[in-house]
């Protein structure tokens, strides 16, 4: 197996507290890792970093060989948050058509100021990618008038289109009930079979069931394997006394 | 109204009007949707306002107020999409002060104009029956500008007015076409400032697009209904004036408003009619939590 994501002494701060400390974390091709760790421990800085929408003070990060902001069209990303207004007018075939969306561009700076046209390619893109996630029956609905799980795939779909090599999901399934959560780590398990998939969770125990190892990271990353992750680890990873309960799905 | 449409057919100056307005409706229906959608109806007044600077400037030194208005409007265009992009925090202030210090360097250089003292209310509320024939094909060519640029760039201000931070992770360059449009939003209010003047510009950028919003789900829709709504408005706002003598930009403004607040009371009953019948139908389950 060959390193996907490597990130070596990789600190970062957004003023003056210190956001990671010293992150050396491996992501093998194929993996699917999970990333858990509490609120402001650095989850999603550490995915912004990936990303290429921050840059650390020090250290090194390589997504693919290359450097995170060259590699990015071969990422695909489904926020925590959508970042765009609800009653936005817009369809569901539009969101997802955004998505492929600079996937074209050979690298050299001036594509992107290219005019572009959507053709038949594109649009059978897209169709693909919302069967998959079993949304095609949403194609011509109004983003405003999905629910949350509906939401959900859609963006997950528009982060597939491109047939990105690497999935990076942040919380995915927070704002879903606990049915939808399954079927979306189910999906995300079936994608898996072809993509590198990173996932940021709040609950570990749930996350464990479909990951093949955690990264727990709080300012600095606490363990690296699913077997590690016991009260000890959960005590230094939530910096206080955690009661454990026991867990089934 | 009668009385409008005789002196339509008689007279030079009022046919002027009309084309005017109908040019400037097309800059109104497309770039308002954009700065409706996207929410920058601030920054939009922000760039109208600073533009008597340019007019002022231009007067002073003897060249056409509106040369100086499509500069100034571009300039503080690119001022302002500068401080949005790079210095968010301090946003609302900074533009309030561009805006703010430009009309006051406009005003300075109006007062000291030599000669002919143009009359600065025509530039704060417009003077649709004083647009030169000349003045058309300037407006025929921004429009021509701005409805190119749209055609060829429509995909990347979608994603750019819809979700910048997907955009950015895309590898679209945000910053260049944030700034693009708004240029293309500058240039829109140098053709609204002839119909409405720079202080109602905002109403008529804003007011047809919030309209269309309520009706219709799609960018393109927003912007046809937009534009011919803009035309009606003003074409009718210009005629209601006419009979009894009144300004023109305050009465396509006070019509547009009027518009706007029917528009909105009728479709927050409309949907709120909806939300009823869906809550009282016998098929209203949970159906939609998949």
């Amino acid at each position: 197996m060959s390193s996907v994501i490597e990130i070596d002494g990789v600190d970062f701060s957004y003023g003056e507290v210190a956001t990671l400390a010293n992150i050396n974390l491996r992501v093998e091709a194929g993996e699917f890792l999970g990333i858990v760790g509490p609120n402001a421990g650095g989850k999603s800085t550490l995915l912004k970093l990936i990303l290429g929408q921050l840059t650390p003070q020090s250290g090194r990060i390589r997504v693919l060989g290359k450097a995170p902001r060259t590699a990015r069209h071969q990422v695909g990303y489904v926020p925590q948050y959508p970042s765009f207004p609800r009653d936005f007018p817009i369809t569901v075939e539009q969101v997802v058509m955004l998505g492929l969306q600079g996937s074209n561009s050979s690298g050299r700076w001036w594509n992107a100021l290219l005019p572009s046209r959507v053709s038949r390619k594109d649009r059978e893109a897209v169709h693909r990618a919302l069967k998959e996630v079993e949304a095609d029956n949403l194609l011509h609905r109004q983003i405003g008038s999905l629910s949350g799980g509906q939401l959900q795939r859609v963006l997950l779909a528009r982060a597939l289109v491109s047939a990105p090599r690497i999935l990076i999901l942040d919380e995915p399934t927070a704002n879903i009930d606990q049915r939808m959560e399954h079927e979306i780590f189910d999906l995300l398990k079936m994608l898996n079979e072809r993509m590198t998939i990173l996932v940021v969770s709040h609950d570990v125990a749930f996350i464990s069931d479909y990951v093949n190892r955690v990264a727990c990271l709080n300012r600095t990353l606490v363990c690296h394997q699913t077997d590690a992750v016991d009260g000890q680890v959960i005590q230094e990873l939530y910096g206080e006394h955690v009661r454990m309960i026991a867990h089934s799905h | 109204m009668s009385e409008f449409f005789t002196a339509l057919t008689q007279h030079g100056f009022l046919q002027t009007a009309v084309i005017a307005a109908l040019l400037a409706s097309i800059g109104c229906g497309v770039m308002g949707t954009y700065v409706v959608v996207k929410r920058i109806a601030f920054i939009a007044g922000g760039i109208a306002h600073s533009v008597l600077g340019g007019m002022g400037a231009a007067m002073y030194y003897g060249f056409d107020p509106l040369h100086g208005a499509l500069l100034a409007a571009i300039f503080a265009a690119l001022l302002i999409g500068w401080v949005r992009l790079n210095w968010r925090a301090q946003e609302d202030t900074l533009i309030s002060a561009l805006w703010a210090i430009g009309m006051a360097i406009g005003v300075m250089f109006i007062a000291k104009a030599p000669g002919y003292q143009a009359d600065l209310m025509s530039y704060l509320f417009g003077n649709i029956l004083l647009v030169p024939r000349e003045s058309l094909i300037f407006m025929i060519v921004l429009d021509a500008v701005l409805l190119l640029i749209v055609a060829a760039y429509h995909r990347q201000f979608l994603a750019v007015v819809f979700d910048e931070e997907f955009a950015r992770l895309r590898g679209i360059p945000v910053g260049f076409f944030y700034l693009l449009l708004l240029v293309l939003v500058a240039v829109t209010v140098v053709l609204l400032i002839q119909v409405v003047g720079l202080i109602l510009v905002l109403a008529l950028l804003t007011l047809p697009a919030a309209v269309a919003g309520q009706y219709v789900h799609s960018l393109g829709r927003m912007m046809l209904i937009a534009t011919l709504l803009g035309a009606a408005l003003s074409v009718s706002g210009l005629a209601l004036s006419y009979g009894p003598d009144l300004p023109a930009g305050p009465t396509i403004i006070l019509l547009a408003g009027a518009v706007y607040v029917i528009s909105a009371i009728h479709s927050q009953l409309a949907q709120r009619r909806r939300a009823r019948r869906v809550a009282l139908s016998p098929a209203a389950g949970g159906d939609e939590n998949d």
